[in-house]
């Protein structure tokens, strides 16, 4: 919504109010204030009055005018502007003049003949852009006196203030409607737009017109007839219908139409008279609602309009016609929002405006067009407008004082509320009860259904600023929480992922439907696939971390970067979009820097260091050998991640194809569900006073033999003094042919006493036996 | 004799000297040798001869030690010296990762609000039209959901626009007093320089029983709150509309740039746009159950802060995992 100051002063006096001030009070209401700029003009640029024009003698397009600017003798001014013949006063830059753009203005000799000024345009002079050729003043901006500089004629000398209105301030879409947000702020009468009509002919509307209902309308509306002579745009309708950024160049109706709506907020539509005319010379107006909140205007048979939406193009006033039926209307956005949506509607510009709550005080409106079109030429105006009206109740809110100001947290008066009210349009009904009174809500704030609502009003009126802030007593309550507990661990994760050298990475919680088929991640079921996506490589939700991640190591790479570890902690969505968090793992190119420890060849990550990472993170796991059968991991290099028995993710090194789609380097991935690794509750057992012992056994097993089964061998034999084995050797050579030699290490210990020779003979030999019997192990 | 202090000091190493030592001190050394003298000398001359001796062996003692401890000395030094390395050539950086600046500014932000006794919450990304719209006094056609163009699933389901659903399921769940704040990502269908489909919010609500909860309270904890995380700036409400609050207010830092001066940052405002807050709406609780309550709500976006906190030019950057960036929060 743009206003301008001189615009808002015909409805409230702002005479005193600077514009800095204005800028606070605007943000401090709640109104927004986007931009704020004052025109104002080099002291040079003058009115000047045209005294004659004649051709260049040289130039077929150029005039050569002779302009009083005030001075001993007229100036000789050479204006290439074709409507300069016509003009009469106009604005000059005398010689010296700076214009925008660090224009100066010097004497010039143009085609062999001295001009000593510029006639300017409206936008050679920062003013908006009103239509062709120069700038063509009139007295609607007050006395023209020639000499008088520009800028001090206030309403070009404007301050044009853009303002951000959110979307429940319909009321505020006028200038009258801003005006009246002031009045409460600066606690100062709404002015009545004054205009003496001149009183020309009038005609009784009845005998032209007549409006006929059909059932209930839930609507206003009012109706006048309207004829126009001679009458052209004044120059202050244009400008401030150039500073709120409409055009001016349809026609007078057209022109006053949109600066009455600006001005006011009252939906204005004008019809063309003569084709809406009977063989009579009567215009017949029947209205019906065909659905709820539908409401059609039609003449006849012939459909005018919808109260709200839009109006028959067919019937529109155009360029010259000034012989008009002005309709002025208001329906409850409510209503109209709903049945817009339900009949999907075609909509037209102004149903922004009628859709956020539009003025339902019509006949300001009308009463507003009706001047304006006063001051463009001579009138005609039916006596007194037919109106549609469907009387609705006003709303009222009992509004208690106590639980006002608890809502603010301040003691405001009840006078002072009461004065707020009052210049926001409120009725204030007085009860019996002491601290409560009635707050009768205006037509135009269909916003305002409760006391919260008013006080609102209050707060915005008085001002935040004026609004001690208090800090809130609360009584103890432990609220930790298990998202609380869960999200501390999350952090501990995230910060040892760090220590263990990756970056934590954020990617969308989208991706590509097609890639994620592609590496063996089916597509999500179609009822609960997303149906509007953003952009076709974030049409479906992600399956995995790790094709985003994959596509960052990608353009890292590009980037130039040889190491790239990144992690990720996020949400993924399964095949029916249940959600679960998981934490991804990808190493992609060196293991470590270049540096002088590794000559500046520093070795590609490999398997072997990439789980040692992981293991830093998330602690003791178990790997199980796993041939994924997809293209994003190696199938001889991939295992699934067990965690006290549990699968918990699956690691492994990315499939030489999928190397080759993201176009990287050797590439380690891993991804595990986040749950799985929260930190558990522990029991201590107690700790053996005796000495354990490690033993070595060197065995030969079948190359093919998984060390995972020889692993769950042992564990499930529960061997009473076994304690923990490992791996810590592997061999193989074409000696051993089909064999290779495990070394694994045991160690052995009892809570009870010293181990003997025996003991430990005797243990030793139970565990080989029983990898001979269930591995085929054979003693090396 | 006299020679010998010479061929102490002579001595350039620690084997020389023992040599000298030796030759010297030994049982055959010079000392010896003179102290064998002692018998063939008159019983009367034999205490000065002997005395004289002495002070010669002291002396000549001293001279060793000395020279012993110079030389020892010397050999440290050397031996110090060979072991010469260069450590400067292994300052570098470290290989340690870095924390995402989106996250760890949500982690700030918790911080704070768990210190002030509020328990972290969360809720499901796809969401409901209840929970997303409905139940935060946003009915269909309700034009303010025009400013959050939604995501939507084929069963009707949509990705929420914001983390206040989490404000009704936890209302929903609890009763009063409830404290929360629920940090999380929300989805928006808007996708150029300044705005991504996926960003970060965090939202936090505050029900009491009762008259309790007061705007002032609201305007207490986001200024102390703004200036923990911002340091000394100037803090401005100004009132604004969300459908879900009121009397709702947006809230301004002065500029941290220009230091409220005007700047291209703040658009020469000299101020910042950073939340947006409000008085829980009494429809809210109407849609939850609750009655005779009161309660104030907030949020703000956390990839805004984390760009005003460190400067990070490039929104989209944040979501490219760019190491260029990342590695500068090691």
């Amino acid at each position: 919504m743009i206003v301008t100051r001189g615009w808002l002063e015909e409805f409230i006096k702002l005479d005193d109010v600077t514009d800095e001030q204005l800028y606070m009070i605007f943000n401090r209401i709640g109104l927004e204030v986007d931009s704020i700029h004052k025109h104002d003009f080099d002291k040079n640029v003058v009115v000047g009055r045209v005294l004659h024009c004649q051709k260049h003698p040289n130039a077929d397009k150029l005039n050569l005018c002779s302009v009083d600017v005030g001075e001993d003798e007229p100036l000789q001014i050479v204006c290439g502007a074709s409507n300069v013949v016509n003009a009469e006063y106009v604005a000059v830059a005398k010689v010296g003049a700076t214009l925008p753009g660090d224009f100066h203005i010097k004497p010039a000799k143009l085609r062999g003949v001295d001009s000593f000024g510029m006639i300017c345009s409206a936008k050679e002079i920062g003013l908006p852009d009103i239509g062709k050729g120069i700038m063509i003043l009139d007295d609607s901006i007050g006395e023209l006196i020639v000499g008088k500089p520009l800028r001090e004629y206030s309403d070009l000398a404007d301050t044009v203030i853009e303002l951000e209105l959110t979307a429940n301030r319909g009321d505020c879409l006028s200038i009258r409607g801003v005006a009246r947000d002031l009045s409460a702020s600066l606690n100062r009468e709404l002015k009545r737009h004054e205009h003496q009509k001149k009183k020309y002919q009038q005609t009784g509307i009845g005998r032209e017109l007549e409006v006929h209902t059909q059932g209930d309308i839930p609507v206003k509306l009012l109706y006048t007839l309207l004829k126009l002579k001679e009458a052209e745009v004044p120059f202050i309708m244009a400008l401030r219908l150039g500073f709120v950024g409409k055009e001016s160049n349809n026609g007078i109706i057209s022109a006053s139409i949109d600066y009455s709506i600006h001005a006011t907020g009252v939906i204005l539509r004008a019809y063309d008279v003569a084709r809406l005319k009977d063989s009579n010379g009567k215009i017949s107006i029947n209205i019906l609602q065909e659905s709820k909140g539908v409401v059609k205007v039609f003449c006849d048979n012939k459909e005018l309009s919808c109260v709200g939406v839009y109006q028959n193009s067919e019937y529109m006033v155009d360029h010259d016609i000034t012989d008009v039926l002005v309709e002025a209307s208001y329906i409850d956005p409510e209503l109209l929002v709903d049945a817009v949506s339900k009949n999907r509607l075609k909509t037209d510009s102004l149903y922004y405006n009628s859709s956020r709550g539009s003025e339902p005080e019509l006949n300001i409106g009308i009463e507003y067009f009706e001047s304006s079109c006063d001051c463009a030429g001579e009138c005609r105006f039916a006596n007194a407008p037919l109106s549609v009206e469907n009387r609705v109740e006003p709303k009222i809110i009992s509004v208690e004082t106590e639980h006002l100001n608890s809502i603010i947290g301040k003691e405001v008066s009840r006078s002072t509320i009461h004065t707020i009210l009052k210049r926001l349009g409120f009725g204030i009904n007085r009860s019996g009860t002491p601290g409560r009174f009635g707050a009768v809500v205006p037509s135009w704030r269909h916003d305002i259904s409760n006391i919260y609502d008013i006080a609102e009003e209050i707060l915005r009126i008085v001002g935040i600023d004026n609004i001690e802030p208090k800090p809130l007593e609360l009584i103890e309550k432990n609220r930790l929480n298990d998202t609380t507990k869960a999200y501390r661990a999350k952090r501990d994760i995230r910060q040892r992922a760090v220590s263990a050298g990756f970056y934590e990475a954020i990617t969308y919680a989208f991706s590509d439907r097609k890639k994620q088929s592609r590496y063996g991640y089916g597509e999500t079921d179609a009822n609960v696939e997303l149906i509007n996506p953003i952009v076709e490589e974030l049409n479906t939700m992600r399956r995995t971390l790790l094709i985003n991640l994959l596509d960052s190591v990608s353009r890292n790479i590009s980037y130039g970067k040889k190491r790239v570890p990144l992690f990720e902690i996020g949400m993924v969505f399964d095949k029916e979009r249940n959600e679960s968090e998981k934490i991804a793992f990808v190493w992609s190119g060196d293991a470590k820097d270049a540096q002088v420890s590794n000559q500046g060849k520093p070795k590609k990550i490999d398997f072997v260091e990439f789980i040692e990472k992981i293991g830093n993170v998330i602690g003791d796991f178990e790997l199980r050998n796993w041939n994924p059968g997809n293209e994003l991991l190696h199938p001889y290099q991939s295992a699934k991640i067990y965690k006290d028995g549990k699968e918990i993710g699956f690691c492994g090194k990315l499939h030489p194809k999928a190397q080759e789609d993201f176009d990287i380097d050797t590439t380690m991935v891993c991804e595990i569900s986040l749950e799985s690794i929260m930190p558990k509750h522990n029991i201590a057992s107690s700790i053996s006073n005796y000495q354990g012992v490690y033993k070595d056994l060197s065995l030969l097993i079948d190359k093919e033999t998984e060390y995972s089964d020889i692993r769950a061998v042992l564990k499930d034999a529960n061997i009473p003094l076994l304690k923990k084995f490992f791996p810590i050797d592997i061999y193989s050579d074409d000696s051993l042919g089909d064999k290779m030699s495990l070394t694994l290490r045991f160690y052995l210990l009892s809570e009870k006493s010293t181990l003997s020779d025996k003991q430990i003979e005797q243990s030793m030999s139970d565990i080989l036996k029983l990898l001979q019997d269930r591995v085929g192990a054979i003693l090396r | 004799m006299e020679n010998l202090e010479k061929k102490i000091q002579e001595a350039d190493s620690l084997e020389a000297l023992e040599k000298v030592r030796i030759e010297i001190f030994g049982k055959k050394g010079v000392l010896s040798a003179e102290f064998a003298k002692l018998k063939d000398i008159p019983a009367s001359e034999k205490k000065e001869f002997a005395a004289g001796l002495n002070r010669k062996k002291a002396q000549l003692l001293d001279i060793f030690n000395s020279r012993h401890e110079i030389l020892a000395q010397e050999a440290l030094h050397k031996q110090l010296k060979s072991e010469d390395f260069d450590l400067s050539l292994y300052s570098f950086n470290s290989q340690k990762g870095a924390l995402h600046p989106v996250r760890e500014t949500m982690d700030k932000i918790i911080d704070y609000f768990v210190a002030l006794n509020f328990a972290v919450e969360s809720g499901p990304m796809a969401e409901d039209d209840f929970h997303n719209f409905e139940a935060l006094n946003l009915p269909k056609n309700h034009p303010a959901r025009d400013m959050q163009d939604t995501f939507y699933f084929a069963d009707g389901k949509l990705l929420r626009t914001h983390t206040s659903p989490v404000q009704i399921r936890t209302m929903l769940k609890e009763e009063p007093p409830i404290r929360i704040i629920a940090p999380g990502a929300v989805f928006r269908r808007d996708y150029d320089l300044t705005h991504t489909p996926m960003f970060h919010q965090v939202e936090g609500l505050v029900v009491e029983k009762g008259h309790k909860v007061s705007f002032a309270n609201l305007k207490w904890i986001l200024t102390d709150f703004l200036h923990e995380m911002f340091g000394e700036v100037d803090v401005r409400f100004r009132p604004s509309f969300f459908p879900f609050t009121e009397p709702s207010a947006e809230v301004d830092i002065s500029c941290i740039f220009c230091k409220g001066s005007g700047c291209r940052v703040c658009s020469h405002t000299g101020w910042l746009e950073v939340l947006g807050c409000g008085v829980v709406d009494p429809n809210v609780f109407e849609a939850v159950g609750y009655k005779d309550v009161s309660g104030y709500a907030f949020g703000l976006g956390v990839e805004r802060f984390a760009m005003l906190l460190h400067q990070i030019p490039d929104l989209r950057s944040l979501f490219e995992g760019d190491i260029r960036l990342l590695e500068q929060f090691r």
